[in-house]
């Protein structure tokens, strides 16, 4: 019969590819996840348990991403990753069970916590005015890339998830590093200039082609203009950058 | 490892590590700008593996099937793994499964094709169809008592060939052992002929039945076998006189107890000659012609 399939479906399988209606998803059916953590979690969320209800959203995410009408309705199926990455998550916390909070009190009958014996080293004010600079910058990073079409989590999406392609495509960069004109012309033609960088590089034009969303977002970082991304990465290249992880 | 919190979505936040990936992560209260030391990552669904196990699967399972079925089912019950060949005087031969199941019947003289003419061996097995093509042939005169059934089975199996044989011969003999002999191997040997010493053979010992009084002509007439005929019984000193010929011989008037007897047998007769002398009714020297005569005169 025509019709029977719930509407859930339909959005959850628009939601696997744009992130907006993930988005929106996700705010429509908050309150199931929020209820599905509290089945695990046994008390409110608000009540010091923040991290599992974002673990619980991230799941739904996954459960989002992974899931096939075929293989029966959603909610149930989104229940049950929520639980399974919550027992992951507690147990990865387990590890660190012998570690005492610095929330946690200091034990000598005030009930200041042991947080307060730290010195504090931190200085909020350049740490607010770095923030506020990173995020001016991811802002204009983000511009950018959306005037080449792209999204952050198109990037993501597209990242090279094998050791081995991550590495070609850091000699891609590498390459492109040492002929700033290529970088130049990126941003003005907005086109990835991967003849150059395959016959320069020496790496596959088909794997360029597969990674093309994230050279060009890798790429841009490295022109003009984004010195703390810039200076993020500093791993990239640790035979230049000389800094251990 | 830090990573620098790039975008955040309600569910996730897309950060950058120091190597260059961007992640996407679960979004634990991050901003955008915040850098951060540990994340947990987003699981992506493992890519499907190449529907192509599917289709394949779906014939392995098939083939299995059809193994199953053919080496299960099919060959034991419905591939020739043998014939049974039984030889009374029509000669047939039965091609058997493994299972003992009939699967053909053939007539390989003229009569065997006329014992199973109309018979059906669909669906039978071995044994009954034995006894029924050993019915059919009594019911049409081929085989009657006293005669041999041989009986030849033949296989590439030499253990099935044995065990088959012996359960052929038990089997027939179990029914028509009394009457019949059930003879095992090769050879056509007609039903009639004696046996043959040469070949594996089962003689049941059959009790000969008492025959019936034989006819007279057979008895005494001139090609009469006079060793197995009733001679002995008959005229013997222990024989009944009243189911004899005495009264044919002496007529109905012939006083038999006293005069023939003491005539015939008796110490002082020369039966011979005095059946000759009433025969020819010449000369009278003898009282039997005395006592005839007187009789027949009174």
């Amino acid at each position: 019969m025509v019709g029977t399939e719930h509407s859930i479906v339909g959005q959850v399988y628009a939601a696997k590819t744009d992130p907006e209606a993930a988005d929106t998803l996700i705010g429509q059916y908050i309150g199931f996840i929020r209820s599905e953590t509290v089945k695990f979690i046994h008390t409110s969320p608000e009540d010091g348990h923040e991290d599992e209800l974002s673990i619980a959203m991230l799941a739904f995410y996954e459960a989002v991403l992974g899931y096939e009408k075929s293989r029966g309705a959603f909610l149930p199926y989104a229940a049950r990753a929520i639980k399974n990455r919550l027992v992951d998550y507690y147990r990865a916390e387990k590890r660190h069970g012998n570690v005492v909070s610095l929330h946690a009190p200091k034990g000598d009958g005030e009930d200041s916590p042991m947080l307060e014996t730290l010195p504090d080293i931190r200085d909020e004010l350049s740490g607010y005015e770095m923030r506020a600079a990173s995020q001016q910058e991811i802002r204009e990073f983000c511009e950018q890339l959306g005037r080449l079409g792209l999204t952050l989590a198109d990037v993501a999406d597209n990242c090279p998830r094998q050791e081995r392609t991550l590495d070609a495509c850091r000699r891609v960069l590498a390459y492109a590093r040492s002929r700033p004109e290529l970088l130049d012309r990126l941003v003005e033609s907005g086109r990835l200039p991967v003849n150059e960088l395959a016959a320069g590089s020496g790496v596959e034009k088909k794997t360029l082609e597969r990674h093309r969303k994230y050279l060009v977002a890798i790429l841009l970082a490295f022109t003009n203009g984004y010195e703390i991304i810039r200076g993020h990465l500093c791993q990239l290249f640790p035979a230049k950058g000389g800094s251990a992880k | 490892m830090k990573y620098l919190v790039m975008e955040v979505h309600p569910a996730y936040a897309v950060v950058l590590d120091e190597e260059g990936r961007f992640l996407k992560t679960a979004n634990l209260h991050y901003q955008v700008g915040d850098t951060v030391q540990s994340v947990i990552e987003l699981q992506r669904p493992k890519a499907k593996t190449p529907a192509i196990w599917r289709p394949l699967s779906g014939l392995a399972a098939a083939a299995a099937c059809f193994c199953l079925a053919f080496f299960g089912y099919y060959q034991p019950n419905y591939t020739a793994y043998g014939t049974l060949r039984i030889q009374i005087n029509p000669d047939v031969e039965m091609t058997v499964s493994r299972t003992d199941r009939v699967l053909a019947l053939e007539g390989l003289n003229a009569d065997g094709e006329d014992l199973i003419e109309g018979y059906s061996c669909r669906g039978k097995d071995r044994e009954t169809a034995a006894n029924e093509l050993v019915e059919r042939a009594i019911a049409m005169g081929y085989l009657s008592d006293g005669d041999t059934i041989s009986i030849t089975v033949s296989s590439s199996d030499a253990d099935w060939q044995a065990r088959e044989e012996a359960q052929v011969q038990a089997q027939l003999k179990e029914r028509y052992g009394e009457t019949i002999m059930i003879q095992l191997g090769g050879g056509a040997v007609p039903a009639d002929t004696s046996p043959q010493s040469d070949s594996t053979q089962v003689i049941i010992p059959v009790t000969p039945p008492t025959p019936a009084p034989a006819d007279d002509d057979t008895d005494y007439g001139p090609g009469a076998d006079g060793v197995t005929d009733y001679n002995d019984t008959d005229y013997g000193p222990n024989g009944d006189g009243v189911t004899n010929y005495d009264d044919t011989d002496y007529g109905p008037n012939a006083d038999g107890v006293t005069d023939y007897d003491d005539t015939d047998y008796g110490p002082y007769t020369d039966g011979v000659t005095d059946y000759e002398d009433r025969e020819d009714g010449g000369d009278q020297d003898t009282d039997y012609d005395d006592d005839w005569d007187d009789g027949d005169d009174d």
